[in-house]
């Protein structure tokens, strides 16, 4: 590839603090609100102009579709995610699972509570583009905004961008799944002038389970699971696929509903997944991100064809950005297995607990016998790089492991674990590596963790 | 300020052109389309997932709610978009004025079929944080992306950043309004729930006109639009101050409404308008997003109170992004006054004619009389850069100029100019400064617009 040469500069330091977490999805947010809780100084960097990630920014709002009756879940901020969010009126209840859906741009504004009372000093508009080194250590993160080219100085950096994109850029080792076969992404999408009691009376005739999860959406999993209802939607896809509303092999169409509201509303439609993108590639960010717009939009045209109470439906809006599910994770000092997921694996260093759930790569198992894991402190610290931690979806592990970590609660016990962690380790006076476990699960089980 | 030490470093090129577009709002769309229409090959490239900009990203979707009987209009591409977007049942009637209300997510998909149709290649996801310059020459630009440091080279630049960012990175002098005379900023929003047939009925027994702005917005206005009929919405938020719902200080909440549709939305509420932001400050940025979904949520506090038709709103959604109004613009090779706008300007170098409206400053001027200025090439030209050309409301004038530049329409005109011109000077293989005004002017005629 042709290069050019940019010269050597100065670039101006706008801030110097002790904990900066970078990206505020699910992982991130609760990192920086675990870190402050501690008393540390902590800052919040966020691409975009409001923290959430996927929740706010995609429009995932079904942050624990997986707990059902029997679950044992996550004890922490990701279940005061849930909580607030519901206080602040901005639920739904699930009509699938026992949990609450997050209105995803009410949570833009519990989001901005949790930050500001949490006194972590927020910084929007500014994308990550390089880290900071001096020898083997991390010391802050270079970012690009309307205000130019600026450092961050930090004693401890939180790489929660969903990619790994600090961790990879100070050279820490990090490992990607083959293109071929990464997890789709999703353009989601919202409708308005749904008639919830017309679709509801349908759903009611004609229910689908889990089982019947099929299109590109098959799966592996236990017969349990399979006869559980699901808000899987396939027939009208079907039909319209006949009739040639959709083109016969587009086979991308077809999902889930979730949310209906009073207001005749249908939002977090998961109806669309392109394969063959990686999410780390800007091109191919481009494809999917226009390919997407163009099935949802005949994805609308089937529902109003063939779904009752959909008539008169129309697009309300699309996520903010496109959805993705897989990419860089980093080689960790542990990295977690399927065979811990689906074996109950127990850590000494565990920083929380998640049920055993599973979904991706074919595999769909939900958590209904109580079931558990315990996750380490080793999947949130990487190679090489000190006084870096890892939170979120790119903690380290294999690909199995992956389609339980990646889910947006899991996201929230590594934050939680990373932004307590590092701001122990600076209040010891030593290096996230060198962190005494037993302070630490100390100080997160304080924070209401559940660690065993 | 402290600083750090940037090695210099290769980047590797990802893609060259003939013409690079940055930013694809109104004036970035219109350029890029205009330039492909010219049949070279031209890129556009957008940080967000989405083209569009204020319509999409913001969610201003009032592209032309100026226009009334009498109105001497804009002709060319920014009349394509409303048009366009009728065809695919993405607007409404606007109730107040000769327009179509676009719809801003419908509007993403319009945009895409534009830019594909044209033959413009698209790249979403990437921020342009640099010019690459030789000598007096732009040579193209550099991104930032989750692909990361990457340059793009092209024959011509067109900066449609909004912010001249490109043509300030480049070296070209701009100006920027002082702060605390700057416009205000906005975070739209958007409700649900709304009783369309109730709310029309409250505004039918207390119109609002033009006038009204005077009270509350201290605008200025001609007299001519004092009678004419404003969505303005004054009487709700005077009362929450009053009962105490909303503190009695907080003068930044009230504004207008917009579209209403049948399935109890109302979108485009512009409504907070806060001053004191200076948009290339991204801790003002950050501030000024937070803030805004603030106020936005004492604004339908206010609505469900006092406003029959919105006692069961909610929030819908906030806009992807804060809206701005104001802040760098390039010093041109010619600088629009106010008195060009106001006095019929003529120039022999037009690119396009614009009405007589005037928002902003405190001055609204409504064009009922058919009277109209023109645009001038010069206002695109930057001083000192070569091949460098801007569009949109970052175009070179002064303040009150600014209040007529800035709007969406407006921003097309100079979009659509500065594209065509980069095309041509490349076809004819001159500078963009050295292009030939006549055949310029004939290639734009072409793509129908009104030159004189």
């Amino acid at each position: 590839m042709e290069k050019i040469k940019e010269g050597a500069r100065a670039v101006p330091v706008i801030a110097e603090t002790d904990v900066l977490v970078v990206g505020s999805g699910p992982g991130g947010l609760a990192a920086a609100l675990g870190a402050a809780r501690e008393g540390v100084e902590t800052m919040l960097v966020e691409r975009y102009g409001c923290f959430g990630g996927v929740i706010t920014q995609v429009g995932v709002e079904s942050i624990a579709w997986y707990r059902h009756e029997g679950t044992t879940d996550v004890e922490g901020i990701g279940i005061e995610f849930e909580q607030r969010a519901e206080e602040m009126g901005g639920t739904q209840r699930d009509p699938e699972s026992e949990s609450e859906e997050l209105d995803a741009d009410m949570f833009k504004v519990v989001a901005d509570r949790l930050v500001e009372e949490a006194g972590v000093v927020p910084l929007l508009h500014s994308l990550a583009v390089e880290a900071v080194i001096e020898g083997d250590q991390i010391k802050g993160i270079i970012t690009e905004s309307k205000s130019g080219r600026q450092a961050i100085l930090a004693k401890r950096v939180v790489d929660a961008t969903g990619d790994a994109d600090v961790a990879y850029r100070a050279g820490a080792p990090c490992r990607e799944t083959p293109r071929n076969e990464m997890m789709g992404v999703t353009v989601m999408f919202s409708c308005a002038g749904v008639d919830r009691e017309r679709f509801l009376a349908y759903v009611h005739e004609n229910p689908s389970t889990y089982g019947d999860w099929g299109g590109n959406w098959k799966k592996e999993m236990p017969a349990e699971t399979a006869s559980m209802f699901s808000t899987y939607l396939e027939e009208p896809f079907n039909r319209a696929r006949e009739d040639g509303l959709i083109p016969a092999d587009l086979t991308s169409i077809g999902g889930s509903w979730s949310s209906l509201t009073d207001a005749g509303e249908a939002t977090n439609l998961n109806m669309i997944s392109i394969t063959d993108c990686d999410c780390t590639d800007v091109w191919d960010l481009t494809d999917a991100e226009m390919e997407g717009r163009r099935l949802a939009m005949l994805a609308i045209e089937a529902l109003r064809a063939y779904a009752p109470g959909f008539e008169n439906a129309r697009l309300r809006n699309f996520g903010m950005t496109l959805g993705t599910r897989d990419s860089r994770k980093i080689v960790g000092r542990y990295n977690l297995t399927g065979d811990d997921v689906r074996n109950q694996a127990r850590f000494e260093d565990s920083v929380g607990i998640f049920p055993e759930f599973l979904d991706g790569y074919g595999v769909l198992m939900l958590p209904t016998t109580g079931r558990y894991f315990q996750v380490p402190y080793g999947v949130t610290v990487p190679q090489r790089v000190e006084n870096l931690l890892v939170a979120g979806r790119c903690t380290a592990g294999d690909k199995i492991s992956h389609a339980a970590m990646r889910n947006q609660m899991a996201c929230t016990v590594t934050g939680q674990g990373a932004g307590v962690a590092a701001a122990v380790s600076l209040k010891d006076g030593v290096t996230c590596r060198e962190v005494d476990v037993e302070r630490l699960q100390g100080a997160l089980k304080r924070q209401g963790v559940r660690l065993f």
